[in-house]
């Protein structure tokens, strides 16, 4: 194995390490499946040191599916703030931004939609909040492309949920070596939610 | 098996299902599911004797069911459009029927034995084919219109598989309402330009 070349490396906090190695934990064994011992074990830290920096397993799940859904929102948001008053454009630009954000950070992202149950109320209802605004966002771009007539569908609302449907669920099949590259993937999910809408 | 024997095999599968769901198949001990389904632990392994069976025969279960329902609706008819249309209906309404086991499904699946995985796979697969052979003769008899067919079949059954993450009260009330209105964006994304969608863009 080759040397890590002497170049600095960012520093990695201990809060960094703790957060990968429950991501790694949950990814495997799932939430319930996973012990705070066997966090700190592959963190490489103390039991005590872990509970210094987060006072449970919880508190770790809930800051890994709130950042990471705070960051596909916000990612969203930005996409269609940068994209011409337009509403296809506007779509396209969700969609891109969609499924780049959940490839560039797909593992989090498993955890995130498949773990999501396991938080508690307060933060389930947060997080619910969260998804639901980006499923606005679409609704909202739809919309006006019906008013407008370039799109043509009867329920804005069930077009917005299925478009992020399809494209959520790619984090749990995407194979970063596999055929397509996220751009070109990105691009083809682009196409499918514009011909789901019937743009013209 | 007697009568008392199936309705215990049966309340074990309610218990074990409740469980995994609940607290994931890691967090379930088979002392769990017994204390569930008001047994003892013995009782509980002469029905099934691990954790692992039972996680097993719930998924197979589900996946048998669920490639039954869809392959009824495609005999329905010939034409394809409907077809497609009556099958993306019957899978939708089948996930939001069967959310709890679909959930504990895709959440631990990775925990089955390879031959038991496998199994389950190919089921999968037969799920996926009987939907992408509907896509296929729809393309090539000109009837749909879609370059990437393998990545259309993939969407259309992953928005009407993810209907069970994210949908609202009024949809619980009104499950078939909801299947016809994904039936209708399925034929969309194949391009059938025909009715149930007249409006020919």
């Amino acid at each position: 194995m080759q040397k890590q070349p002497p170049v600095e490396s960012p520093p990695v906090s201990s809060i960094d390490v703790i957060r990968n190695a429950a991501l790694s934990a949950f990814n495997e064994l799932g939430y319930h499946g996973t012990s705070t011992r066997e966090i700190s074990k592959r963190a490489g830290i103390g039991v005590a040191t872990l509970y210094h920096h987060f006072s449970s397993k919880q508190v770790i799940l809930v800051d890994l599916v709130t950042t990471f859904f705070s960051g596909l929102l916000e990612g969203v948001d930005a996409a269609v703030e940068a994209a011409p008053d337009d509403p296809r454009a506007q779509l396209e630009a969700c969609v891109r931004e969609h499924i780049r954000f959940s490839i560039a950070h797909q593992s989090d992202g498993f955890v995130a939609v498949r773990d999501f149950r396991s938080l508690n109320d307060a933060t389930m209802k947060k997080v619910l909040e969260q998804r639901v605004s980006e499923q606005r966002l679409f609704e909202q771009i739809i919309r006006r492309g019906v008013r407008s007539g370039v799109f043509d569908v009867d329920r804005p609302t069930d077009a917005a949920r299925a478009i992020i449907q399809m494209c959520t669920a790619v984090m749990s099949w995407y194979q970063p070596d596999g055929n397509r590259t996220a751009e070109e993937l990105a691009e083809i999910y682009v196409e499918l939610s514009c011909r789901l809408v019937r743009a013209t | 098996m007697s009568q008392s024997g199936n309705e215990s095999a049966a309340a074990v599968r309610t218990a074990a299902l409740a469980s995994f769901s609940e607290l994931g198949y890691h967090g379930t001990s088979v002392r769990e599911i017994a204390r569930r389904s008001r047994l003892s632990v013995a009782a509980l392994y002469h029905h099934f004797p691990s954790k692992e069976l039972l996680l097993t025969e719930l998924i197979n279960h589900y996946m048998d069911d669920l490639l039954e329902a869809i392959g009824t609706a495609a005999e329905e008819t010939t034409d394809l459009a409907t077809k497609l249309l009556n099958v993306v209906k019957a899978h939708v309404q089948f996930h939001l029927e069967r959310r709890e086991e679909g959930r504990v499904g895709n959440a631990e699946l990775s925990r089955l034995g390879p031959d038991a995985r496998t199994e389950v796979l190919r089921k999968r697969s037969a799920e996926r084919q009987l939907f992408q052979e509907i896509v296929d003769q729809g393309v090539d008899q000109k009837v749909f219109a879609v370059a990437h067919r393998r990545e259309a079949v993939r969407a259309i059954l992953e928005m009407s598989t993810a209907v069970l993450d994210l949908y609202d009260e009024a949809d619980r009330r009104d499950p078939a309402r909801l299947a016809n209105s994904y039936g209708r964006l399925a034929l969309n994304v194949v391009g059938y330009a025909g009715t149930p969608d007249p409006a020919r863009r």
